[in-house]
Order: structure tokens, then C-alpha cells, then sequence
């Protein structure tokens, strides 16, 4: 399960512009990686593109996911592959009831194709939502439909539970949320840690990493990592600020 | 009737260009198998009844620097080829329906405005007017990449029912702001603004609708070149018996074009105010945004109107969307401001402002901001 | 399909003797044939035994047709014909097809869609007669013992005259469209409702129970009267293909609510693609009582629809829950739907989606008109279309018109294709393309879906389902 990024170029499709800029990265199986670093830096460009968004477009580079070629499947391909990717703003789906979605996608990518029974499934999803301290309507509402921000990141949260990914992609979960709700939602995410499971979490704030505590920290500026190091390094991020990395960037270089 | 009317067209125009002539001639006798409506026959019966065919005394001021601005009976004989393509023909068609074309042949003033390619304007032009013409008619031509600010006013002194036309041609990448508030003193009014915009082009309409008389209002926009965007807002205010008529409209005909129109209106007394909105996306304009909002505060029990937007749309790769709603006064926040000490008429005219505001906050010049804000301050009795 | 066959179909199902002979090498021909003059107008209300009040209206309104002339707005009707209509036909007339005859793609959805296999037969044109004789006796038991009268409309000018003459095209009259003064003239079956004063009809009346070849038709007249304080809800349709050998479907349907009354009227159509439905639906909604369209149309080659409820005494309510779906080059999909407010504090609603695509058209058409009395009145209309490809279009022309200033309009549409955001964000989750576009379009028509009682939602849900494939891509 280990994902391999290997010099990644992409673009923004409409304007042409170059936001990744050659980013290497190795998630090993079984390990938690944290990606941090100042906004508008390509954080966000970079977990979209592994997913496969269509705003954006690959001009070079590769990322494979246990051996297996990424960038040439569909967005549906991937996910079946065992990729998760909770998103930032996740959209919202009218007329669609959470729980329904929640099934077809289970269902969708079951490995043996057959779908999950009907006890099994409301029992799974009564677990998480009691993990992640959700009301009991969350499920019957439409799809992130009037949830507000902290609602629609725990949303992310019970989707990932329940479609179990061999490794999660979690666009700034932490942002929008109070400290008890940062609590539960690091959590559910302990409460997915296995040998075979991985993740990389992007974080503008060091604190959920007091939570989840990464393997490894990664520091992204101007579409390349420039830095990484163990937990330690998001520590002394706290205190120093991304100051120091300004500094590269406006020269060029990166480590 | 239009052998005697010809012949006073002919008479009034004498000392035009040739071409002017035959232009005009050509209207004047056209005009009866074009199509009219119920909203052109009062006023077309006034003119053919008593034609006002007096000229403008046209005096060119300075050349201004770096763009020529000439009353438009003298720029025809300074600028015929350019005149004689566009006067009428690409935004403002003579030959749509006859007050078009009456329009035409019945033309006694106006405005040329020609801002070359690259030229930049800084200081708004100011198409200010007050005189007696019945048809009144600005020709703007915006050269590729120039810029420039037009703020129309005219104040029509004529009782008989007047025609100001303006017509405003953007090249490539071209961007015009245009201010409008006219006046009128006659019963019956018409005010027509169309565009015909190439790619990549911008132009921002505010349009103040403060007059106190009846008005048939027309303002179009083609957004023909790719990439060209129009945004239009207006704001309206209706009182006693007037009616007013607002017909707006916006053709995507190019990829990525965005046509948004907003209008908001105050109807008092017994008067009436239509707002009629079309944008219509055609086959082939992917990508393109249409928008529409018409919005409609009635004050009392018997003013009302109409708000109807329409989308046409032939492309599906489109962002379309309209609102419209007709409605009074929200009752709980009249009791709130008059809670606080405001009368009954301080609580609506504060509400009122708040309702049209929030288009005006919208132009972008702070003097023009301020001028409307007068202006409507003014036609609400306050002031 | 053989001479034997044709001969055995039509003994089993007609009920009575032809007075035109029965000649063994060519069908049964009746005199009223093709095309329409005051004798058929005439024939038709003799073989029904009508009193001569119907006879009279059938014969005003056949010389009211003949002054009118088709609508000048919405889709293209010069291709249907009305003078090579089939005027008058009698159980004898629904030849019966052979399953053989009926073609794939209507069996393929049937076997898509787990349409039971009787049920097949019948939609299919197969059988003229639905074997339901058993339920429905159960049914008509019910409602007699509550005093509800629910049957066919030419029995009903039978039984209940007064009650019909009451009311019949008081409320759309011959002079409304050239449709209804066609029907108005030549109408043959439908549905007749009332219900008493403080009765409330439990389970939903369906049209199905009491259809047979007899009253099915294009020319349906239907009547429905609910007194009082009382309540009905009425479903027709099914969301499976009909085939119909009609091209003309102009029905009229007039309902009348009395104060504090309730109805809902649900229609599914999914007429074939040959099928011009072109009907005339009107309510009026007296003080305080709610009239509730449900209106589904699937398919058909045009459709122009736009029920309408005037809102005619204090404190009414109408309520307008469609959709649209234009799926194909042929099908133009011209709906919408009317309120008229007339009194004070009425309101309306009128949710309505549509959705187009392989060319199809779907065209919202609506008007919100409050008058000089509808002081304090509000209404709320939400208008949204899904463009699914390029070939396909839209247009949304509300007209919203008052005439006094105490009131509340509010009226929003949206255009779009199916968002790449919410396609984007389905299919990460492991979802595909096309099980995405789905759940996005079934999210999009949930309104309309929740109201449905549960079999259609169902089927309702299987059809789009089958419509959607192959959809993407």
C-alpha cells in the first residue's frame, strides 16, 4: 500500500498556470504522514491531483499506489483502488440522503462485489457515529446539505470509517473545528491505524498532530517539499513559523 | 401621411451628407410596414401627427485629446464611412419596428463618440444634455484595448414624447463603464441602450430609472466575441400613475460569455413597473454564464408589476440561473426601525434605500454613487 | 397476426352485438371512421344514451372547435393531423396486438423495470383489459359504505346527473384552448370522483382499477368534486412505456375544492414516443381548502401541460410538484403551471425539474398572476433544469404578474449540466460515472419522488435507472 510520488508536474487546466513544481514523496504502508506548510503553496493541488480533480492536469512526473500506475485511472478507478481523499469543501448533494450515498459507495467498493448486508451495515454505522459524537439525523439529512463546516469535515470522517481505505487523504480536516471537535475527529482517525493502513494528512496547524501523531512531517513551498524530518520538525514549525522556508522559496532552492 | 412627413424629413435633412439623407428618406418611408406595438403607437402617433424635426444648434467645442467627440450631424460629414456603417445598423437596428426607424428619420441631435484602438480615457465623458429634440441619439465606438467612462444625461425639455437611443460598439478587449439618468417632461418616453460587444470585451451598464413619467425602457447587449462579458444594473423607481416598461436582454452568442443582469425597482401610489429580463445562451456558446435578478418592493396596496426572467438556453456546458420576486416591505423590520423612534414614512423611505442600495453600492465611481443616491434621495420626496 | 386470432380477440372482449355486421375477411367498419363532423359528435352521445343537456354541450363545444385554431406558442404541432383522427372507437376498435407485435426496446424495459409479467401484456397493448376485476370489487365496497362515488365518467352522466351537470366545463371551458373544446365535444371515459362532506378517502384512488379498454382513450374527461372538510388523493398512470396507438392524448380534467377540502391529484404519463399529450388541467380552490398537483411526465413525442388552481377563496392553497424529462431528439417537453390567485391570503408553491438530453427539449412555462382581491397572497416557485449533453435545451419563460402591493412573489430557476463538482466528489468515493450521474439526477427529483406513493417511487426509480444507461459517455 505504499504510495510513491515521483517528480509530479501539474497545472491548473484553465489558465495554465504551474502550481506543482516537482514534488517527490514516499507514504509507506502503515504509516501516517503529515504535510504542512503556508497556504497557496500547492497543498491542496497536490492531494487533488493524486485523486484525480479535473481542474487540474499533469505535465510530468508519476504516482503509483503499491506498484500500481495511478495517474492513467479514472477518479472512480482510484478510490477503488483503496484511496480516500476527504476533501476541503466537499461538495454538496441535494436530494441525496447520507446514509443511502454511504451504502452505494460501501457497496461500490466491496472487493468481492457483493454488498455489505443490511444489519452489518447500520451496525457499522451506528459505531462510527457514536465514535465521532454525531447526531443520530446526520445520516437521514442530504449529502452535506446545510452541514456546517465542522459537520461536513466529521461527515469526511464517517465516510472514511465506513468505506475503509488502505490510505486516506485528508485535505485540512482540522480547519473549522473547536477542540473538542478536533478531538473526536483525530480519533476516528487513530481508531483507523493498522499495519496496512496509511494516510497523509494536510495541516496548516500543528495541533492535530498532538493527536495523530505522524511518522513523518513533510514541508511543501512553491509546489516542491522542501523539507522533512520526524514529528519533531512540526514542533519546531509551531515556534518558528514557516519563516525560514520563505526564504527558500524566494531563492529557488529546496533541499 | 408619410408623402407629407417625407417631405419634411427631406427639408430638415437637406444640408446633410448624401448618404444621410437616403438614410433617413429610407426610414421615413419604410417605417409603416415595420412592426408595431401597443407600447410604440402613442408616441409614433404623436410624431407622424407633428413631427418635431428642429435641429440643434451644433457648435464642435475643442477637439478633446486622444479622442473625438463631435455632435453627430457633423461627425456624419467628418466620419461618413464609420458613420454610415454603424449609425443604426449593429446595435440599434432601424428596421426592427418602426419607432426605430421613425427614430431615425425623425433624428434631430446626438453625440459621437470614437475612442480609437489603445486609447485609454481617464476622465469620465460626460453626455450631458438638456434641450429640446424629440430623438436624441449617441453613437459610442470603442476601438480594441481602449477604455473609457460614459455618464449620459440628458434631460429631454420637450413635451412631446422623446427617443433617446445610444448605441455603444466595443471592439476586442474593449471596456466601457456607462452611467445613465435621463429626464424626461413629456407623458410618454422611450430610452433604448444596446451593445454589440466583440471578444473579450467588458461592459458595466448602471442604469437609474428616476424619471417621473411613462417609460418604455429597451437595453440589450450581444455578447458576440468570445470571452466578452456584460453586466448590467439598474435600479427604478415607479410613483403616482406611472408605468414603466423595462425590457432587458442578453445574447450569448460567444464561448465563455457572461451576461448577469440585476434590477430593482420601488413601486409607490398606484404605479406600475415591469421588468422584463431575457438571456438566452445560444448552441455552441459553451462555458457562458446567464443571470438574471428583478426584484420588485411595492409600498402600497395598489402599486404592482411584473418580474418575469427568462432563460434561453441551447448549451448545456452553461451556469444559468434567475430570481425574480415581487414583494412589500418586510413588516417585522418596519416595527423594528419605528420601535427605535422613526416614523412610519422614515422607517419606509429608510427601507426603501436599503432595497435599491445594494445595486448602487454596485457602480464603482463614488461620485456617480453619490449623484444617484442624490438623485433617488430626491425622487423619494426627502430631499 | 392471423384471422382466427383477430376474430377470438374481439368476441372476448367486446360486451355487446355489432349493429354493422361482421364479415370474415375484413374488420368490423364503423360509419364514424376517420375524422370528425356534428354526426359523429352525434353517434358518439347516442351509443353512450346520453341525456340531451350532454348532447347540447358535446354540440356547442364541437362549433366552438371548428372556429379555433392551434396555440401560437411551444413546440411544433404541424405534423399531427386532427382530421386523421380516429374519433369514436369501441373495445372492438383496441385490436388486440400480439406479444410478437410489440416491439424490443418496450420489452427490454419492461424486463429491466420487473414489470410482472401480467402487467407486461397489458402496457404493452397486448390485452385490453387488466385483470383486476377482484381488487377492485374489494375496493368499490369500501368506498360505497363511505358514501364516495368513484367510476368511470359516462357512468357517472348515467347515475349521477346532477352532480355532473353541476359541474361540468363550468370550470374549463370549450373556448379555453382548441384541445378542450375537442374534448368537450368528442370525450369518452375518464374518471368521476365526489366525495361527501367530511369524508376522507384513507387510501389513494387509482385510475388503474377501474381501466378497460372501454375507458381508456385520448379523449378523457375527468371530474373530480371533493365537499366540504373532505380529502382524497387520486394517482393515474404508471411510470412504465404505454404504447399507444393514439398520437392524440388531449384530456380534460376539472377539480373542484370546497372550502377546507383536500386533494391531490398524482399523474405519471410515460407516454411512446408517437404520442402528442396535450391536456387541459384545471382546479379551483375555494376558502382555505389545498389542491396538489403531482405531475410526472416521462416521455412522449411533445407534451404541453401546465395545470393550473385558481385560488379562489380566502385562504387557499395550490401546490405544483413536477417533473419533466425530455429523453430524445423527438421529445419536446413544453410544462409548467398556473396560479391564479383571485382572493386574500391565498398562496402557491410550484417546484419544477426538468431534465433533457440526446437532443430532447424541456421547456418550463409557468405564470404566477395575483389579481386586485389576492391582498396578503405569497408565492414561491423554484424552476430547476439539468441539460445533461449538447444537443439538448431549455427554456424557463415565467411570467409573474400582480396587481396590488401587499403580497410576496419569489421566483428562482437554475440552468446547469450535472455538476463536475458533485460527479467529482461521488466518484472518489468509489462510485462510477454513471451510478454517480444517477444518484446526482435521482437527488435532483427526490422532491417529486418523496410524494410518490411507494410502488411508483420505485418503479419510478428503476426507470431512470434504465433511462440512464448508457447515458454517459
Amino acid at each position: 500500500m505504499t504510495l510513491v510520488v515521483k517528480n509530479l508536474h501539474a497545472k491548473v487546466k484553465e489558465s495554465g498556470e504551474e502550481i506543482l513544481k516537482g514534488v517527490d514523496l514516499t507514504v509507506p504502508t502503515g504509516e501516517v504522514h503529515a504535510i504542512m506548510g503556508p497556504n497557496g503553496n500547492g497543498k491542496s493541488t497536490l492531494v487533488s491531483t493524486i485523486m484525480g480533480y479535473p481542474a487540474y492536469e499533469v505535465t510530468a512526473g508519476s504516482v503509483t499506489f503499491d506498484g500500481e500506475d495511478v495517474l492513467n485511472k479514472s477518479v472512480t478507478e482510484r478510490a477503488r483502488m483503496g484511496m480516500f481523499l476527504g476533501m476541503q469543501y466537499p461538495a454538496e448533494i441535494p436530494g441525496v440522503k447520507n446514509v443511502d450515498f454511504i451504502r452505494q459507495a460501501m457497496n461500490a467498493t466491496q472487493p468481492d462485489g457483493k454488498p455489505v448486508p443490511v444489519m452489518q451495515f447500520l451496525q457499522e454505522l451506528n459505531e462510527a457515529k457514536e465514535l465521532l459524537q454525531m447526531p443520530d439525523d446526520i445520516t437521514d439529512r442530504y449529502l452535506n446539505v446545510g452541514f456546517s463546516g465542522g459537520e461536513k469535515k466529521r461527515n469526511e470522517v464517517l465516510q472514511m470509517m465506513m468505506l475503509k481505505p488502505k490510505l486516506a487523504i485528508l485535505d485540512e480536516i482540522d480547519s473549522g473545528l473547536d477542540i473538542d471537535a478536533l478531538r473526536i475527529v483525530a480519533n476516528g482517525i487513530n481508531h483507523m491505524r493498522t499495519p496496512q493502513f496509511s494516510a497523509l494528512l494536510i495541516t496548516h496547524y500543528e495541533r492535530l498532530l498532538e493527536y495523530v501523531k505522524p511518522d513523518r512531517v513533510l514541508v511543501m513551498v512553491d509546489g516542491r517539499v522542501v523539507q522533512s524530518g520526524g514529528p519533531e520538525l512540526a514542533d519546531e514549525l509551531e515556534e518558528g513559523g514557516y519563516a525560514k522556508f520563505e526564504q527558500l522559496r524566494k531563492d529557488g532552492v529546496h533541499e | 401621411m408619410n408623402q407629407e412627413l417625407l417631405e419634411q424629413v427631406q427639408v430638415a435633412s437637406q444640408h446633410q451628407p448624401a448618404w444621410l439623407q437616403q438614410k433617413r428618406q429610407l426610414a421615413t418611408l419604410r417605417s409603416t410596414d415595420l412592426p408595431i406595438d401597443h407600447w410604440q403607437e402613442p408616441m409614433v402617433d404623436c410624431w407622424q401627427k407633428r413631427p418635431n424635426l428642429t435641429k440643434t444648434n451644433e457648435q464642435v467645442t475643442t477637439s478633446p485629446a486622444g479622442y473625438v467627440d463631435l455632435p453627430i450631424f457633423i461627425a456624419a460629414e467628418q466620419y461618413p464611412e464609420l458613420l454610415q456603417e454603424n449609425l443604426m445598423e449593429k446595435a440599434i437596428d432601424w428596421q426592427a419596428n418602426q419607432i426605430n426607424a421613425l427614430h431615425l428619420a425623425l433624428l434631430n441631435g446626438g453625440r459621437f463618440i470614437y475612442v480609437p484602438d489603445g486609447a485609454v480615457v481617464k476622465q469620465p465623458i460626460e453626455l450631458a444634455y438638456s434641450g429640446t429634440e424629440c430623438n436624441y441619439h449617441n453613437l459610442v465606438i470603442v476601438g480594441a484595448n481602449a477604455q473609457v467612462t460614459i455618464v449620459e444625461q440628458v434631460h429631454a425639455q420637450n413635451d412631446q414624447p422623446s427617443y433617446v437611443g445610444t448605441e455603444l460598439l466595443l471592439g476586442d478587449s474593449a471596456k466601457v463603464d456607462y452611467y445613465q439618468s435621463n429626464t424626461f417632461i413629456a407623458d410618454h418616453n422611450w430610452e433604448s441602450v444596446r451593445a454589440y460587444q466583440a471578444g473579450d470585451s467588458l461592459l458595466n451598464m448602471y442604469v437609474a430609472l428616476f424619471d417621473r413619467h411613462h417609460l418604455v425602457g429597451d437595453f440589450h447587449s450581444n455578447l458576440d466575441g468570445d470571452g466578452s462579458n456584460a453586466n448590467f444594473k439598474m435600479v427604478g423607481i415607479a410613483t403616482h400613475d406611472q408605468l414603466q416598461e423595462i425590457n432587458t436582454r442578453i445574447d450569448n452568442h460567444g464561448l465563455h460569455t457572461d451576461g448577469e443582469i440585476l434590477q430593482n425597482g420601488v413601486v409607490k401610489d398606484q404605479a406600475v413597473l415591469n421588468f422584463h429580463a431575457v438571456g438566452k445562451i445560444y448552441q455552441g456558446a459553451h462555458q457562458s454564464a446567464s443571470n438574471q435578478e428583478s426584484r420588485l418592493l411595492t409600498l402600497t396596496a395598489e402599486s404592482h408589476g411584473e418580474a418575469d426572467p427568462v432563460l434561453l438556453i441551447e448549451d448545456n456546458d452553461v451556469n444559468a440561473g434567475h430570481a425574480a420576486s415581487i414583494g412589500q416591505v418586510n413588516p417585522d423590520q418596519l416595527y423594528y426601525l419605528q420601535s427605535r423612534g422613526l416614523t412610519l414614512m422614515e422607517a419606509e423611505i429608510l427601507l426603501t434605500k436599503g432595497f435599491l442600495l445594494p445595486v448602487i453600492e454596485k457602480f464603482p465611481d463614488q461620485h456617480l454613487r453619490e449623484r444617484t443616491i442624490n438623485e433617488l434621495l430626491e425622487r423619494l420626496g426627502v430631499q | 397476426m392471423s384471422q382466427e386470432e383477430d376474430k377470438k380477440a374481439i368476441q372476448k372482449f367486446s360486451q355487446e352485438h355489432y349493429e354493422y355486421g361482421f364479415h370474415d375477411d375484413v374488420q368490423p367498419i364503423f360509419s364514424t371512421g376517420i375524422g370528425l363532423t356534428e354526426d359523429t359528435v352525434r353517434e358518439i352521445s347516442r351509443r353512450k344514451n346520453e341525456p340531451q343537456w350532454m348532447l347540447d354541450i358535446r354540440l356547442n363545444a364541437y362549433h366552438q372547435y371548428l372556429k379555433m385554431k392551434l396555440p401560437d406558442f411551444g413546440p411544433d404541432l404541424s405534423k399531427l393531423d386532427l382530421s386523421q383522427l380516429r374519433y369514436f372507437q369501441r373495445p372492438t376498435d383496441h385490436v388486440a396486438r400480439s406479444w410478437a407485435d410489440v416491439p424490443e426496446e418496450m420489452k427490454t424495459t419492461f424486463e429491466k423495470m420487473g414489470v410482472p409479467e401480467a402487467e407486461r401484456q397489458y402496457l404493452a397493448g397486448a390485452t385490453a383489459q387488466y385483470e383486476s376485476e377482484v381488487v377492485y370489487a374489494n375496493l368499490k365496497r369500501d368506498l360505497s359504505r363511505h358514501g364516495i362515488i368513484f367510476m368511470d365518467t359516462d357512468t357517472a352522466v348515467q347515475k349521477y346527473p346532477e352532480i355532473v351537470k353541476k359541474y361540468f366545463a363550468t370550470l374549463v371551458h370549450p373556448d379555453d384552448n382548441i384541445f378542450a373544446a375537442l374534448n368537450t365535444a368528442v370525450w369518452s371515459g375518464g374518471t368521476f370522483i365526489y366525495v361527501p362532506k367530511g369524508v376522507h378517502a384513507d387510501e389513494p384512488l387509482q385510475s388503474f382499477f377501474r381501466i378497460n379498454a372501454e375507458n381508456t382513450g385520448q379523449f378523457e374527461r375527468t371530474l373530480i368534486v371533493v365537499d366540504e372538510d373532505a380529502s382524497v388523493n387520486y394517482v393515474e398512470g404508471c411510470t412504465a412505456p404505454v404504447y399507444s396507438e393514439d398520437s392524440l392524448h388531449a384530456a380534460v380534467v376539472e377539480v373542484f375544492v370546497k372550502p377546507r377540502g383536500f386533494c391531490r391529484y398524482t399523474t405519471i404519463q410515460n407516454w411512446s414516443p408517437n404520442v402528442y399529450s396535450l391536456e387541459t388541467k384545471r382546479a379551483v380552490a375555494d376558502e382555505n381548502a389545498v389542491m396538489e398537483w403531482v405531475d410526472g411526465n416521462l416521455g412522449s413525442k411533445v407534451t404541453m401541460k401546465y395545470p393550473s388552481v385558481y385560488l379562489r377563496g380566502r385562504g387557499a392553497k395550490g401546490t405544483m410538484l413536477s417533473i419533466a424529462f425530455a429523453n430524445g431528439k423527438v421529445v419536446d417537453q413544453d410544462t409548467g403551471a398556473r396560479m391564479i390567485h383571485q382572493a386574500p391570503d391565498t398562496s402557491s408553491t410550484i417546484i419544477s425539474k426538468s431534465l433533457c438530453r440526446a437532443g430532447g427539449v424541456c421547456d418550463y412555462r409557468g405564470e404566477v398572476k395575483m389579481d386586485e382581491n389576492a391582498h396578503g397572497s405569497s408565492s414561491h416557485v423554484e424552476c430547476d433544469t439539468i441539460i445533461m449533453d449538447d444537443d439538448s435545451s431549455s427554456d424557463t419563460i415565467p411570467l409573474n404578474k400582480v396587481a396590488v402591493g401587499d403580497v410576496a412573489m419569489e421566483h428562482e430557476a437554475k440552468v446547469s449540466k450535472v455538476s463536475e463538482e458533485e460527479l467529482y466528489y461521488l466518484m472518489s468515493r468509489g462510485l462510477s460515472e454513471e451510478a454517480a450521474t444517477k444518484m446526482i439526477v435521482m437527488g435532483f427529483i427526490e422532491p417529486f419522488t418523496k410524494q410518490l406513493p411507494m410502488e411508483y417511487a420505485v418503479e419510478l426509480n428503476r426507470l431512470i435507472d434504465f433511462q440512464m444507461e448508457g447515458s454517459v459517455g
